[in-house]
């Protein structure tokens, strides 16, 4: 497949008539059209429109709240607070429409996580302690890795979940004990577990060995706080999702990934007081990329959240960044993914016009080289 | 008030009009001159916006802004009060919290003007008011709000009971009005507790006051609303509007204009399968009249331009969609005559933005009301 181009923008820079080259699922050149071998190739004239990767957003739950959906909730399990064993793929309907959505808004990437989402019509969210293991997916079902992060929720909204369950723990502090509690249990298990098989244990040692990280379910400054104790304390591997104070303490936070937003949402409850678009400012210099917590705002507008990024003083370039590369850093697939570049994924997008104007439409999303959806 | 004059932006007006290096000209709050060659008094207070993009200010036309303050936990909500299934008595403005936070951040993003009101929960909820978000009070009285849908009890003592289905809900309603009408002519008395009652109804059925009618989930329930509209004789706008493609040209034929939103919402819940953003595209197609609505705090009020970006995101005209919050719920709500354009004679509520505030990318740099300054983006956090 040859894309003739246009703008490519990587998103690192933007470059004018270039074109790419992909081969075998892999963009195997980006160069000038007439450096390629045309003959047998498809062809797609983009000569007029902007070319950008496919994006990427590490915090979804497309599949697990399916679109019009019967009654129950799939994504947070109420049997227990702390069920690490729970894998979010073993709930997922590969049917839910969302993926199809996700595809014609250009989205190639997601994560998707157990427990809950910001929903509109509750009051306040609601989130076990532990609920389970996330997955990372390409929008077209391919499956990239199954277990790709651990779950954990801290602060006002497991608080919530355990209250209206009549579940203990019912403070923070009662929450970071059961954390610890399960990850001393795992530690000692890691050691011996010689005629045992514990399930949630099992589950933990990919966490406690480095190989996977926590994804923190997070907003106040106070339980970012508590939770990077914890992990220094068993040498843990964290990102932070949601992470609404993170922009307080940048110090503290240092080199953390963080999974920011969504951004608009309002200052639902004393939790989200502090949540306000105006704070992507303050989070410059932080390792972040943005979400759109689908079903939270619909997966195919990641593209506008990135945009108003612009509007808060970054560049093109960045605003780019946070839904691409970014991204694909937090979830530790940049070798594959994120960018226009020699030997990654062939992901691309092709825009009818600039990428943050709302009058641009998606005219291609391809994956791994092949065309999944075409714009009319 | 000092004599101000916003020179040398791009003026947008509302009508239709795109002045480029325009001026308008504000006295007492009030817009005395809009066009290109005014002549600037030499008293006047210079805001200089060559390069930017002017705009009247943005309008919700359906929110709970001040009801549901925001920072605060569940308790301080004020929205829906489970007394029973008709509370047409209630106002709105008497749980205003001119306090909330939301209010300096509905004006950063540009609003200026809202109605706000009671929830869903009831069959009549009670009576919503329009303010402007420096807490200038518009309209004390601005709609009564009906809910179709069934309804639900929520384990209070309610005076009667809730009706559960979506007929049981028509029926309430089409029972209040006739009542009230039978106690307008006089022809039913000695019901003194439901005085309250009856008054605010009548205000509807004499026209004096607009009703307001959501939608839960489905499309029938617009046929009923306009049904009830028409055998009435009452002027209402139907809000959220979710399934309004599917009975567009209904709707386009009984004139009653509509509310659609929030955009942006998943379909998550099985109610929200008739939900799409394509939606007010339609409608506008068609020739009904449309607005949009954030639902405050479903989505917070100061993203309402963003709303409206998503619909152009869904095929409509940029500018057509800029019309879905200023001059279109304006018309809705009845105070075009105050506002919803940059014309002479109405208040000076103006935006004044980077680009088209509907480019995602553009930045909201100064929002009057009544020709106050409420917002000016500081240098500061241009820097970021």
């Amino acid at each position: 497949m040859i894309i003739i181009g246009g703008k490519v923008f990587t998103p690192f820079k933007m470059v004018s008539h270039t074109s790419i080259l992909v081969k075998d699922g892999k963009i195997a050149d980006i160069s000038d059209v007439n450096n390629f071998q045309k003959k047998g190739e498809e062809i797609i004239d983009a000569s007029d429109k902007y070319i950008v990767p496919g994006f990427i957003d590490p915090h979804t739950h497309i599949g697990v709240f399916p679109l019009e959906s019967e009654n129950g909730d799939h994504a947070t399990e109420l049997s227990n607070p702390v069920t690490p064993q729970l894998n979010v793929i073993d709930g997922l309907d590969p049917h839910d429409s969302a993926f199809n959505d996700a595809l014609k808004g250009g989205v190639t990437t997601i994560g998707i996580l157990p427990g809950s989402y910001m929903s509109f019509g509750a009051s306040v969210e609601r989130i076990s302690i532990v609920p389970g293991q996330g997955a990372i997916m390409k929008t077209n079902g391919e499956l990239i890795e199954r277990y790709a992060f651990l779950k954990i929720a801290v602060g006002e909204h497991p608080k919530r979940f355990l209250s209206e369950n009549k579940l203990s723990p019912t403070t923070r502090m009662g929450i970071i004990s059961s954390l610890r509690e399960l990850f001393r249990r795992g530690k000692e298990y890691l050691v011996n577990s010689e005629g045992k098989y514990n399930p949630e244990l099992e589950a933990v040692l990919p966490v406690l060995r480095g190989e996977k990280c926590l994804r923190v379910h997070v907003h106040t400054s106070r339980d970012i706080l508590s939770v990077i104790n914890l992990a220094r304390e068993f040498n843990l591997k964290i990102v932070f999702d949601h992470a609404t104070e993170a922009y307080a303490v940048k110090e503290q936070i240092g080199d953390i990934p963080i999974v920011y937003g969504p951004p608009v949402f309002s200052k639902r409850g004393t939790e989200l007081k502090n949540l306000d678009i105006v704070n992507l400012g303050k989070m410059k210099g932080l390792m972040f990329s943005i979400t759109t917590d689908h079903p939270t705002i619909p997966i195919q507008y990641l593209i506008l959240l990135a945009g108003l990024s612009v509007s808060e003083g970054f560049s093109y370039e960045d605003a780019l960044s946070l839904i691409t590369i970014k991204a694909a850093r937090v979830l530790g697939i940049d070798k594959r993914v994120g960018s226009l570049e020699i030997g990654k994924d062939a992901d691309i997008v092709i825009l009818d016009g600039e990428p943050f104007d709302p009058r641009t439409q998606v005219s291609y999303t391809i994956i791994n080289g092949k065309i999944l959806y075409k714009g009319e | 008030m000092k004599l101000k004059a916003i020179i040398g932006g791009k003026i947008w007006t509302g009508t239709g009009k795109v002045i480029n290096k325009g001026v308008i000209l504000i006295d007492e709050g009030k817009i005395i001159a809009v066009g290109p060659d005014i002549k600037i008094p030499k008293n006047a207070d210079l805001i200089k916006a060559e390069g930017k993009f002017v705009s009247p200010g943005f309008i919700d036309a359906h929110s709970h802004i001040g009801l549901v303050p925001e920072g605060l936990d569940w308790e301080y909500s004020d929205v829906n009060d489970f007394s029973g299934p008709l509370t047409p008595q209630l106002r709105a403005i008497d749980a205003l919290d001119p306090y909330d936070i939301a209010f300096k951040d509905a004006i950063s993003g540009g609003v200026t003007t809202v109605y706000t009101g009671p929830g869903s929960s009831n069959v009549i909820g009670g009576i919503g008011f329009i303010l402007k978000t420096n807490g200038k009070i518009v309209k004390e009285e601005a709609a009564l709000k009906m809910a179709l849908g069934p309804k639900r009890e929520r384990g209070v003592k309610s005076k009667e009971p809730y009706p559960t289905t979506r007929m049981g809900t028509v029926a309430l309603l089409r029972g209040i009005f006739i009542t009230t009408k039978k106690w307008l002519n006089g022809e039913i008395k000695g019901e003194e507790e439901k005085k309250s009652q009856y008054e605010n109804v009548a205000k509807v059925l004499k026209g004096e006051l607009m009703a307001k009618i959501h939608l839960s989930t489905s499309p029938d329930e617009i046929r009923a609303a306009l049904s009830l509209i028409k055998e009435f004789g009452i002027r209402a706008s139907i809000d959220h509007v979710f399934g309004g493609d599917l009975l567009a040209d209904e709707i386009v034929s009984s004139g009653v204009p509509v509310i659609y939103g929030p955009p942006m919402l998943a379909r998550s819940y099985s109610g929200f399968k008739y939900m799409h953003d394509k939606i007010p595209v339609i409608l506008d197609k068609k020739g009904a009249l449309v607005a949009l609505m954030t639902d405050h705090p479903v989505v917070p009020q100061k993203h309402l331009r963003l709303l409206a970006s998503v619909v152009v995101k869904n095929g409509l005209d940029i500018d057509k969609s800029l019309k879905m919050i200023t001059i279109n719920p304006a018309r809705i709500l009845g105070i075009d005559q105050q506002v919803g354009s940059l014309e002479i004679g109405k208040d000076a509520d103006v935006v004044i933005s980077s680009d088209h505030p509907l480019q995602i990318t553009s930045a909201i740099e100064m929002v009057l009301i009544n020709g106050e300054i409420v917002f000016e983006k500081s240098i500061l956090q241009e820097r970021g």
